[in-house]
């Protein structure tokens, strides 16, 4: 049954630059826009909300949702950003379906981009990011440093291998191998071996346990539309609708996790229990729908061991079993029991900044709407979208579910 | 006239914290109302919101409770001395707090390793450390 307290997606687009043809933030963004309203066949003084997540790391201005309406000339009644780190991107999910719910703007365009080629730091300006000024950056910790303290307790506690994580590289470098964007999408399939015999980057984590940057540039976007009113609009492709959401913060800094016995996510390691337990339990919850459920999973997770933790804690299998779960196969593109990052996810498609949670969004778009770019999931009906942020430190779950699954 | 700033990094908690760092002394910020520990020093007690919270004094052994071995050289005071062991110590009398590992083979080096706290100079602010007992 339709009814005003459910929010629709009604078109999507995606903008890619090449290494070859670089674009700025604003240029990508255009493109994904004209491609969302086109596929939408909404006009676009029709719409009433905008939203983006934090500035592109190549374009810093703040305040990006304005500097962004005023270049595409729109006018919202509802705008801000949404910035729950990175993982806000995914948050838009929920902010534009609480405004297309309560009635306070309709339709509601979310939108991302990034260009890595164009950053003024080759490091992305990493030195200092997401680490304590005075507590942590003195002793030279640095964002890949502060998600291996987080592998070195999987190991610990779990018995977690480095062949296990790279089983995450290897998996990715298999789904993303068809994707005509994905950074390491012609450099062939990877080995547990390679990965192990990486440069070290930060131990546990070598090289291939990271996320490159690239592609050189992307922008995607959404049109979301109470499920009510989607039925006015002469929409390309099915009505996706968002059964649920739920978002969950535990901490900032890394250093700051380990004290703070009180959190809600409350465990005797709590680098190792993130707050992905909690927000997608809530968004399990409204959906009425488990694990079981998912068809397809486009998940953040930037380091391979993060993937293990979440694999665990979005309920794709038990905690601390994730390093057995993918060493027999788990996420394998041949064979696998989860369809798992199918544009090849962070270690293949890579991060070309603030907008690979965008595309990690649209590729579950794609694949329910059936029109992936690389790797096809066949007859993908639920998929779940999940954005970590910074150091575990927040979480977004989205499920979708294509138009006429029951809830 | 003069007019009171507040450096929004240095509240007063971390100022007597450094003070302390600078003598060689490890001090953990504590609640005097609900005695929890915490780290690092915030402008109030994390679990009660307190504003009574005080550094006492820990003797400075702990156990590894994680590691990472830093190979980047991106850090603009650390990146010239890699390989370089970021850590996170369990006090054996207080929070787990974050310090590097010194004076080590980080290739020896395991989680549960009994460490005591030192002190080293960085860019001329004395910082604790730890290295291996």
């Amino acid at each position: 049954m339709v009814s005003t307290s459910t929010a629709s997606i009604i078109g999507w687009g995606e903008a890619y630059a090449t290494d070859d043809d670089p674009k700025a933030p604003l240029e990508l963004a255009g493109e994904a826009i004209r491609e969302t309203l086109d596929r939408a066949g909404v006009e676009k003084d029709e719409v009433e909300g905008f939203l983006t997540g934090w500035a592109p790391m190549a374009d810093h201005r703040p305040r990006y949702n304005n500097i962004m309406s005023s270049h595409f000339n729109l006018t919202p009644s509802f705008s801000t950003t949404v910035t729950f780190h990175s993982a806000g991107v995914i948050s838009m999910f929920k902010y534009a379906a609480m405004a297309v719910t309560m009635g306070i703007a309709d339709p509601v365009l979310c939108v991302q981009s990034d260009a890595a080629a164009s950053f003024d730091d080759p490091s992305g300006g990493m030195a200092g990011t997401d680490v304590d000024p005075v507590f942590e950056d003195p002793y030279g910790l640095v964002y890949p440093s502060a998600m291996a303290l987080i592998a070195r307790r999987q190991m610990a506690e779990f018995g977690v291998t480095r062949e296990q994580m790279a089983e995450v590289a290897v998996a990715a470098r298999e789904w993303g191998m068809d994707h005509p964007h994905a950074t390491f999408g012609d450099a062939g399939p990877l080995t547990v071996q390679e990965v192990l015999d990486a440069p070290p980057v930060a131990e546990p984590l070598g090289l291939y346990d990271c996320v490159p940057w690239g592609p050189a540039g992307t922008g995607g976007a959404f049109l979301v539309t109470s499920t009510e009113n989607a039925a006015s609009y002469d929409f390309d492709g099915p009505r996706i609708d968002i059964l649920g959401t739920g978002e969950y913060s535990t901490h900032e800094y890394v250093s700051a996790r380990p004290s703070l016995r009180t959190a809600a996510v409350s465990a005797p390691d709590q680098l190792t229990h993130t707050g992905a337990q909690e927000s997608s339990r809530r968004a399990y919850e409204q959906a009425g729908l488990g694990p079981d459920d998912v068809d397809v999973a486009e998940v953040t997770y930037l380091f391979s061991n993060i993937a293990l933790l979440l694999l665990e804690d979005l309920g794709f299998c038990e905690k601390g079993q994730a390093g057995e779960f993918v060493e027999n196969g788990g996420i394998a593109r041949e064979g696998g029991e989860l369809a798992f990052n199918t544009h090849g996810g962070d270690l293949t498609f890579g991060q070309p900044g603030v907008s690979l949670w965008m595309n990690t969004a649209v590729e579950c778009l794609r694949q329910i709407s059936g029109e992936p770019l690389g790797a096809s999931v066949s007859d993908a009906e639920i998929g779940l979208v999940h954005g970590m942020g910074s150091t575990c430190a927040c979480h977004s779950t989205v499920l979708l579910g294509r138009e006429g699954r029951a809830r | 006239m003069t007019t009171e700033t507040a450096d929004p990094l240095h509240w007063p908690l971390v100022t007597e914290y450094l003070d302390y760092a600078a003598d060689g002394r490890l001090m953990v910020p504590e609640c005097r109302d609900c005695e929890e520990a915490h780290f690092p020093p915030r402008v109030v007690c994390p679990y009660c919101l307190s504003s009574s919270v005080e550094l006492r004094e820990s003797d400075g052994h702990g156990t590894l409770y994680s590691f990472s071995v830093v190979h980047l050289e991106y850090h603009p005071t650390w990146g010239n001395e890699t390989p370089y062991v970021n850590a996170l110590v369990s006090l054996d009398d207080g929070p787990t707090v974050f310090a590097n590992v010194v004076d080590c083979d980080p290739a020896s080096l395991s989680v549960g390793d009994s460490l005591t706290v030192t002190f080293e100079a960085i860019e001329e602010q004395l910082l604790p450390m730890f290295r291996p007992d």
